[in-house]
């Protein structure tokens, strides 16, 4: 019997088999109670995520960041393959969705990180919000608590509560099934709210949907109109519910929704005007110590640039580093290090002004390795490498890893202006890691959220480094205004704040 | 709405003892979930709310087990009937059991607990479990099953010993 329980719970067992555990099940209630005491066991190992969750004291730690997460095999080619043949292969769940923002949100299960990643599979929150982008470009706001299921990069069902969704032109098509039916998307804004009253409730904010019930025929829906699925399988034209103000929230008042403790390492190079020992710069927050010229491992000096010191200034309401023109390296701790082999997400951040230079003076055949570029390097031997992030000499966004690894962007930044490097560290205890980075500047300022589109991102990187100085370098034919250096948790703690425009005269 | 947040991993453990199977298990949840919205206005608030959606459940099992049975994977609809007045035992009393079997499971040895963990939480299919771990499918079959038994054995001795 034991056999055959453990081969029916392995989804292993033979058509001749599961009839033979029937038959030994129904005759005896002993046979029962000990196949129950094993299906529980599987069943609890399946369905109680908290017992991974907690970890190991013995150092066997567990993707904190998935724990909320019970990954779902998805895609409906799958399903159906594993309808059809047995035992079924599962596919591991794949990302879906981004999470972009989390306001005092309490997951069913867990917490993900903010600007992590999300698998297919089960999304359950049971009080606050959280702002999420499929990767088809749908902007979906749950309000606690919700119950939902994602689906793939385009679709998502709804079991319980309500679902904000703001779907881009490009991501039409996006499908809401909820358990009166589904909601398909053509470009447009709605609300769909299922609870005990109905199977169903949609609003159309702007834009059109087309509403397929489980039981009658599809209609179209506009612009403030909404419609109920009742639990009879009738449809009917319903009370438009406007959505809460939650939206506008955080996109009109982002500098207010800063949160406590995720800006981790800032400068803003408030230092009274003048130059300096560079060891006599000690300010802002995050740091194990002043800034310094550069040292090898072995603590013996590398060659930093012409100039030893630190010249620093004031323009408008902002301090700045007055890089000049040659070779300008500096170097300084990190009071906590960057930890490349945990599941983190971490946002990195650059402000400055981008000299113009007479025409004929970026020359590409000058060497690609001046320009600007901020980059975490470990000291350690235990767990070298380092994250460059950086502009060129033509002013092309560029990732290097320091393992021959690097990524160029096509596009390039303007000069003659304030500019914002801003790069998303996504790493990962196991697999990938990813790094993206963006160059903004007065024509394309940082929005609420992170964006949709980076300038470069990089592929296949593993990295697992501890990196615990960060460099600043800016090199090149003209000096810079290195403004702010910032390290967050939060993609809005990196950037806000931040102005194309000084606040004083230039 | 919360309440059945609440008792989802509840229910979902109660299909997957007759549904092994997590991605089916989870498809009949979600029909749950949809048959329990029809008849939440026959909600008692005063009783405990996951026996009540259980009992949904053991209708969507049925009616799972019916549309399935020409396939033959699944145990025999009646069977799934005398099971359930057991689970519905169970369910009567919280015996401490979730917090046993995390100690059952804390005391695994590691390359069991690392198995376990790979096949049902990170829900891995076999093949690549037994690629990662450079063993046979048929070994990592084997090793859930003795490692389900042995969790079965410390709950139950857990359970005498607290009686």
């Amino acid at each position: 019997m034991r056999e055959l329980a453990a081969r029916y719970l392995n989804g292993a067992a033979t058509e001749a088999e599961v009839a033979r555990l029937s038959e030994l099940l129904r005759a005896d209630q002993g046979a029962r109670e000990e196949y129950l005491r094993l299906a529980d066991v599987h069943a609890r190992l399946a369905a109680d995520t908290s017992l991974w969750t907690h970890e190991r004291p013995r150092n066997q730690t567990v993707p904190r960041w998935k724990g909320w997460l019970l990954p779902f095999a998805a895609a409906a080619a799958v399903l159906l393959m594993a309808a059809l043949f047995w035992p079924a292969e599962k596919a591991a769940p794949p990302p879906v969705a981004t999470l972009l923002r989390a306001e005092d949100a309490v997951w069913a299960g867990g917490s993900p990180n903010e600007g992590g990643r999300l698998n297919a599979g089960p999304l359950r929150l049971s009080a606050g919000r959280a702002l999420l982008r499929l990767d088809g470009g749908a902007i979906l706001l749950l309000r606690g608590a919700v119950d939902a299921r994602l689906e793939s990069g385009g679709s998502v069902a709804l079991l319980a509560g309500e679902i904000h969704a703001q779907v881009p032109e490009a991501a039409a098509g996006f499908t809401l099934r909820a358990p009166g039916g589904d909601v398909v998307d053509l470009g447009t804004e709605f609300v769909t709210r299922v609870s005990h009253e109905s199977m169903a409730e949609v609003t159309v904010v702007k834009g059109e949907v087309e509403v397929r019930p489980r039981q009658g025929s599809a209609q179209r829906l506009t612009t403030g109109k909404a419609l109920a699925m009742e639990r009879d399988g009738s449809v009917r034209a319903t009370a438009a519910r406007l959505p809460v103000r939650a939206w506008e929230d955080w996109e009109i008042k982002p500098a207010a929704q800063r949160r406590e403790g995720a800006l981790l390492v800032h400068d803003a190079f408030e230092y009274p005007p003048g130059s300096h020992d560079p060891a006599a710069l000690n300010g802002g927050a995050g740091w194990g110590g002043p800034w310094s010229l550069l040292t090898d491992s072995q603590g013996a000096r590398i060659y930093s640039g012409a100039s030893r010191t630190m010249e620093t200034g004031a323009f408008g309401n902002a301090g700045a580093w007055l890089a000049p023109a040659g070779k300008n390296l500096r170097q300084r701790r990190l009071a906590q290090p960057l930890d490349l082999a945990q599941d983190a997400v971490r946002y990195a951040s650059l402000a400055w002004f981008e000299e113009s230079l007479p025409t004929g003076r970026r020359k590409p055949s000058a060497s690609p390795a001046s320009g600007l570029s901020l980059t975490f390097r470990s000291l350690e031997d235990a767990a070298p490498g380092c994250v460059g992030l950086r502009v060129d000499h033509l002013l092309r966004p560029r990732i290097e890893t320091g393992m021959g690894q690097g990524f160029v962007s096509r596009v390039r930044a303007t000069e003659g202006r304030r500019l914002l490097l801003v790069a998303k560290i996504l790493s990962r205890r196991e697999g990938e890691d990813e790094i993206m980075l963006r160059v903004f500047d007065a024509d394309d300022p940082p929005g609420a959220w992170e964006p949709e589109e980076w300038d470069i991102r990089t592929r296949g990187l593993r990295l697992d480094a501890v990196l615990d100085h960060v460099i600043l370098q800016s090199s090149g034919p003209s000096p810079r205004r290195i403004e702010e250096v910032r390290l967050a948790s939060a993609w809005l703690d990196a950037v806000a704040g931040w102005s194309a425009e000084l606040t004083n005269d230039e | 709405m919360r309440l059945f947040i609440a008792s989802e991993p509840e229910v979902l453990r109660y299909i997957l003892a007759v549904i092994p199977n997590v991605t089916d298990a989870r498809d009949v949840l979600q029909e749950t979930a949809a048959a329990l919205w029809r008849k939440m206005d026959g909600y008692d608030p005063a009783a405990p709310f996951t026996p009540w959606a259980c009992r949904f459940a053991a209708n969507e099992i049925r009616a799972f087990l019916r549309r399935e049975h020409r396939q033959r994977r699944w145990l025999d609809a009646d069977v799934a009937e005398l099971l359930r007045v057991h689970q519905e035992q169970a369910l009567q009393s919280d015996d401490g059991s979730a917090e046993h079997l995390r100690e059952c499971l804390e005391s695994l040895p590691p390359a069991q607990h690392e198995l376990l963990r790979r096949y049902y939480f990170e829900e891995q299919p076999v093949e690549a479990i037994a690629r990662a771990l450079n063993r046979t499918a048929d070994a990592v079959y084997k090793t859930l099953q003795r490692s389900r038994q042995a969790l079965a054995d410390c709950l139950k001795r857990k359970q005498e010993a607290a009686a």
